[in-house]
């Protein structure tokens, strides 16, 4: 039985709501719709009218202190994703009018979810500018205004969600795993199935980040039920690595094939590269090598041509194997060394480099097998992820 | 450059009328399941609803939503005031059965509540003592009884019903009773 149904009032014992809480409830509830109705028209105005330079002086304006406006601006840093920049100056003025409005001018709880809400897009922003370090400060900056309330769960699980997108990025993923694993509980338990389904989601592609394939699969599998097409095709891509890796192929070619079309039809250019990739991959263990390298080949091209060096690398080593299983050793050879400069030219990990350059040696001593191929690249893979085990080891 | 913030579609009366009808469930949350003294439990049930004012556009469901909101809130509330609790050590037994939450509450304070104990067998008494006056968990009151919690759990919902329709037999036996001094 729910808890809800087990509680529900009957008339003869229903508490009497007090008329000062209520008649605080609907003001606040009017003057939040009433700025919601202007805001977008002041920020504009305001704006326009002032210098770029000068647009963390608005933050004095008393007609800024408002909700509206800080959902305004909220709204208007997410249209600027294409300018990261500009993203992140509205997003520090923001920062600033959350936290010169007064303390008393909205109730309390409110004001911290204003104030917090502003730092964790000032957060994101800094997020998509690389700037990880300052993205964290500021959305610890959220979580302390969060902190005092005991009401604002929701909002810290939000908050918390980008941080754990940001240490993501940063390879922290031990940290990372911890936060989704909370946020996804409390966003379970407020029957907020959107970003449960998002959390679920970055969830399962951590645990094949880490490696953990038949955990990712248990998070992911149940999930692709009641999935939205976008959420559904981004599942089954990651529940085809795990099938790649759990050792079925024919499970990851119907994974990689469907999120394939999705993709398509969905207009994600980048996706329908990797889950491309994806397919080669499956085809090479199915034995199907042909088809295996005519597919590498294009994922590779197309991954190099979005100038993405390390997937590319990996799709290639994919297709080192191919060759070598194929008896084409001197095209092994030659794609090896060229995936070795490109690593070079690109400065990536110099552990991966000498794996390769090793794999280079063998394959001209006629050492190679499709096998060496394989453990080469999945020592690659896993070096992508290494980062966080250093990590862990300093934290523990 | 900006576009207007959609409208929500809600006027006064639909909030006046969503705090209403929430306020109530969200205080019985905060007291019956969480143990949240009452005047807290309201402060809580009133801040739920406001941070929801805020988040209202995109909010879906908004009573589980709340439902939510307040059991975190009633968790934080007890972790903040340095007593943990367990969050779901027997939950199930603690939930009050159903039809008996609503007799505890139809009994108007404590006083009455002692009345009706009055009109109690002893041992009926005893049980209802040790859960509702002495603050024992319905594992408590099994271990004193020696008996196993789900039947503890029975018990006290047995008893609970004894007690009100002994308290309302009585009430109207006194009704009924013709005052002295009246002709």
């Amino acid at each position: 039985m729910r808890d809800d149904d087990t509680f529900a009032p009957s008339d003869r014992t229903r508490r009497r709501v007090d008329p000062s809480r209520l008649a605080e409830f609907t003001a606040t509830a009017r003057r939040l719709q009433e700025e919601r109705a202007t805001s977008a028209e002041i920020v504009e105005r305001l704006l326009n009218e002032t210098p770029r330079a000068d647009w963390l002086t608005l933050a004095d304006r008393s007609e800024m202190h408002t909700n509206g406006v800080l959902e305004s601006l909220a709204q208007l840093a997410d249209t600027l994703e294409h300018d990261p920049r500009e993203a992140l100056v509205i997003a520090e003025l923001a920062t600033h009018v959350a936290d010169a409005i007064p303390d008393d001018a909205y109730p309390r709880v409110m004001l911290a979810q204003m104030r917090a809400h502003a730092w964790k897009e000032r957060g994101r922003a800094l997020c998509y500018l690389g700037r990880h370090e300052e993205s964290l400060l500021a959305l610890e900056a959220a979580v302390e205004r969060l902190c005092p309330h005991i009401v604002l769960s929701h909002d810290l699980a939000i908050v918390n969600f980008v941080r754990a997108s940001v240490l993501q990025q940063m390879r922290r993923f031990s940290e990372a795993q911890a936060l989704l694993k909370e946020c996804r509980t409390v966003f379970r338990e407020h029957g907020d199935w959107r970003r449960y389904g998002e959390c679920t989601l970055a969830m399962g592609n951590l645990l094949v980040r880490r490696g953990d394939y038949a955990a990712a699969r248990g998070v992911l599998s149940p999930f692709l039920r009641r999935a939205k097409p976008e959420a559904r095709a981004i599942a089954r891509t990651a529940l085809g690595w795990c099938a790649i890796h759990i050792g079925d192929a024919e499970e990851a070619l119907d994974h990689f094939t469907y999120a394939m079309d999705a993709s398509r039809q969905l207009n994600w250019p980048l996706e329908v590269v990797r889950t491309s990739y994806g397919v080669g991959a499956a085809l090479l263990r199915l034995n199907r090598i042909d088809e295996a390298i005519a597919t590498l080949t294009n994922a590779r091209e197309r991954f190099l041509a979005h100038e993405l060096i390390e997937e590319a690398g990996l799709c290639g080593l994919e297709l080192v194997e191919a060759y070598l299983v194929a008896r084409r050793a001197d095209e092994a050879r030659s794609l090896a060394s060229r995936i070795v400069w490109e690593f070079t030219n690109a400065a990536l990990n110099r552990r991966a480099i000498s794996a390769i350059a090793s794999l280079n040696d063998a394959i001209e001593a006629c050492n190679a097998t499709p096998e060496t191929a394989r453990s080469v690249q999945a020592y690659v893979a896993s070096l992508r992820t290494e980062f966080d085990h250093d990590c862990g080891a300093m934290i523990n | 450059m900006t576009t207007p913030l959609p409208h929500t579609g809600f006027d006064e009366e639909q909030f006046e009328a969503v705090y209403v009808r929430y306020f109530d469930l969200l205080v019985r949350l905060a007291i019956f399941k969480f143990r949240v003294p009452d005047a807290d439990a309201e402060s809580l049930a009133h801040d739920v609803l406001m941070t929801y004012l805020r988040k209202q556009q995109f909010v879906v469901d908004l009573r589980p939503w709340l439902i939510g909101a307040i059991c975190y809130a009633s968790r934080h509330y007890w972790r903040q005031i340095g007593k943990s609790f367990p969050a779901n050590h027997d939950s199930d037994l603690e939930r009050p059965d159903p039809a008996s939450v609503r007799i505890l509450d139809s009994l108007p304070d404590q006083l009455a509540a002692r009345e009706a104990l009055e009109c109690l067998p002893r041992r009926y008494r005893e049980i209802l003592e040790m859960r509702y006056f002495e603050g024992c968990t319905v594992a408590e009151v099994a271990n004193r009884l020696g008996v196993k919690p789900r039947y503890a759990q029975k018990l006290i919902g047995k008893c609970l019903r004894r007690a009100e329709l002994l308290y309302t037999s009585k009430g109207k036996e006194s009704a009924s009773t013709p005052k002295k001094g009246r002709g």
